[in-house]
């Protein structure tokens, strides 16, 4: 009697705390994630060995029909280029703007509060409505830029619809919105430098540059892996500033992989034509992020 | 201060200003009448909220609001339930199942989020019945029954088992916008054709072809839409009006003979008139004019 009522918690305690029962913890999350993520995206890969057209009973299997037409498709090098702008573009610019400003708002200002709030505050607003808040300044008739432009010019230029030109804008616009969690993210780093560091670097008679290159530099290595890689992400799925500022044109000229993917489904019904765009999407993202990923961090390991 | 502080605070200042100037323009576009034409980066001198009441009345803020929200909460709970205690056992058992595992959660960052998206035949028959009903909201015609609720529509649409369905619910609908359409046109011939009768009335000439022929259709298709529409006929209708006329001028003119009365709204026949007069008035003319005249 007693020895059973001594086993039964240590049995329980020790099933509950075996690894393969505490799995089941992660099991709805996986589930949901099946039904979200991982069905659709197979779908999706079906789907492009078809010649669905998104909404039609019947469909035909095409093999490889589809990924054969990507190389002969005269839009899709341009649009490839475009999304390499948009995710290595703005991964770059966020990140050394983003590292800036983090450096400087860890110094004693003081309204340093109040800029870091402001300089994250687009972050928190869809990036659909950044877009069209933007286009106030880019529109062609009466557009902010425009109104200064005027000032010193007899004509409007219009902006976007310069077709090399709208890419740097798309960009830009990007930047700017999630600049603010590339510096959130460098100034999080920045509080984890102890600062014995520093003052020992001091002591040694170190400049001010010294100490960035040899302390900051090296120490803050996992943030840059991390907002490197999230931006890089970010920026190659960029579809909402795209779609609000130009809606991929003139043409096809600032179309990212994204937009072509959901113009092509929805605009010219070819689901199974969007559904290979959107393969070929996901392989570039895992290969860049990836690469990115593995380079980084083996950075870090050599800086630390 | 030393001059170092003060030009980093001048710094700090000048980020502040540049980030917040998308905020302003929009800031001035919100406040800003439709038809003004100035400059973004002017604030206007006039307080309008047209552009509020509008975004609230016609773009269903409210609605759209509301199912952020809704989303919004079942979304946290959701995540902050499912993904605490996911990351329990991911963080503790760090197996080679487990890391693949976590592996997988992280790879839903690059799966490119238009491949889980789903559309339907219902959501596209929906949105184009939802075209035709806004159509028909802003020129007043009613489609459907009255207290009919927002989400009628949407209920007829998801109701609907096959193909088939959702097109002859789209045909039934445009067969009643037609209707309704074809209605109004009917409303809008009698007022046409009351129109052309207080501008003509004077003229003697004026008769049920005649009618016709200024707005190029045939006197039995106009006869019908009148009677259908106002109940009576144009004939009736004509002579009801010529002599509400003769009675302002029997008023207005004691110095007019009847007969010049009667020629001056269209009745070449003074006794004819007096008939006619005398039908609808209850009297004689020169009676009417005795007992109202000034």
């Amino acid at each position: 009697m007693t020895a059973v009522n001594r086993l039964k918690p240590s049995r329980l305690n020790h099933m509950l705390s075996s690894a393969s029962i505490l799995n089941i913890l992660y099991i709805p999350a996986l589930l949901l994630f099946c039904m979200f993520i991982f069905y659709p995206f197979i779908k999706g890969i079906q789907i492009s060995f078809t010649n669905w057209n998104g909404y039609a009973q019947t469909y035909k299997w095409v093999g490889l029909y589809n990924y054969r037409r990507m190389l002969t498709d005269p839009d899709i090098l341009k649009v490839i280029r475009n999304t390499f702008i948009y995710g290595l573009g703005s991964a770059l610019l966020q990140n050394l703007i983003g590292l800036g400003y983090a450096l400087f708002l860890n110094q004693k200002i003081r309204i340093k509060g109040l800029t870091r709030t402001i300089v994250y505050l687009p972050a928190i607003i869809s990036p659909l409505i950044m877009g069209y808040i933007w286009y106030f300044f880019f529109q062609f008739k009466g557009g902010a830029i425009n109104d200064i432009i005027l000032l010193f010019a007899d004509k409007p230029i219009n902006l976007l619809g310069q077709p090399n030109f709208n890419v740097w804008i798309i960009t830009f616009v990007n930047t700017y919105q999630y600049l603010g969690v590339a510096m959130v993210i460098y100034l999080a780093g920045l509080q984890t430098i102890p600062k014995d560091y520093y003052e020992a670097a001091t002591i040694d008679g170190a400049n001010a540059l010294y100490k960035f290159l040899n302390v900051t530099w090296p120490l803050l290595a996992p943030s840059i892996t991390i907002s490197i890689v999230l931006n890089v992400i970010g920026g190659l799925k960029l579809f909402d500033v795209v779609t609000a500022l130009t809606n991929s044109g003139p043409g096809y000229a600032s179309a990212s992989l994204s937009t072509l993917t959901y113009l092509l489904y929805f605009g010219r019904e070819d689901a199974g034509y969007a559904a290979a765009i959107g393969n070929l999407m996901f392989a570039i993202i895992s290969v860049v992020s990836i690469a990115a990923l593995v380079y980084l961090r083996r950075r870090e390991v050599a800086a630390s | 201060m030393n001059k170092r502080s003060i030009w980093f605070h001048a710094a700090a200042l000048l980020i502040c200003i540049i980030h917040v100037l998308p905020f302003y323009i929009l800031l001035t576009a919100s406040f800003k009448a439709v038809d003004d034409l100035s400059s973004k980066w002017i604030s206007p001198g006039y307080v309008y909220l047209d552009n509020f009441v509008n975004a609230w009345r016609e773009a269903h803020l409210g609605t759209a609001f509301t199912n952020n929200l809704f989303i919004t909460l079942c979304a946290g709970v959701l995540i902050v339930a499912l993904g605490s205690i996911a990351s329990y056992p991911l963080a503790r058992h760090q197996s080679r199942l487990n890391k693949l595992i976590y592996t997988i959660f992280i790879s839903a960052l690059i799966v490119p989020p238009l491949m889980t998206l789903v559309v339907t035949v219902k959501e596209l028959y929906y949105r184009m019945l939802l075209e035709i009903e806004q159509f028909a909201q802003l020129r007043q015609l009613k489609l459907f029954l009255a207290g009919s609720t927002d989400s009628m529509l949407w209920d007829l649409v998801s109701r609907c088992q096959y193909l088939n369905d959702v097109q002859e619910l789209l045909r039934q609908t445009l067969s009643h916008l037609k209707e309704a359409v074809s209605e109004r046109i009917g409303a809008t011939t009698a007022a046409k054709i009351m129109k052309f009768i207080h501008l003509h009335y004077a003229d003697e000439d004026l008769s049920v072809t005649g009618i016709g022929s200024e707005m190029q259709m045939t006197a039995s298709h106009l006869i019908a839409i009148f009677k259908e529409t106002t109940g009576t006929t144009i004939k009736q209708y004509l002579m009801e009006y010529r002599v509400e006329k003769a009675k302002e001028l029997l008023i207005d003119n004691p110095r007019l003979k009847v007969f010049d009365v009667a020629s001056r709204v269209g009745y070449k026949d003074g006794e004819n008139f007096a008939k006619i007069f005398r039908k609808f008035a209850g009297m004689t003319p020169s009676e009417y004019r005795e007992r109202y005249g000034r």
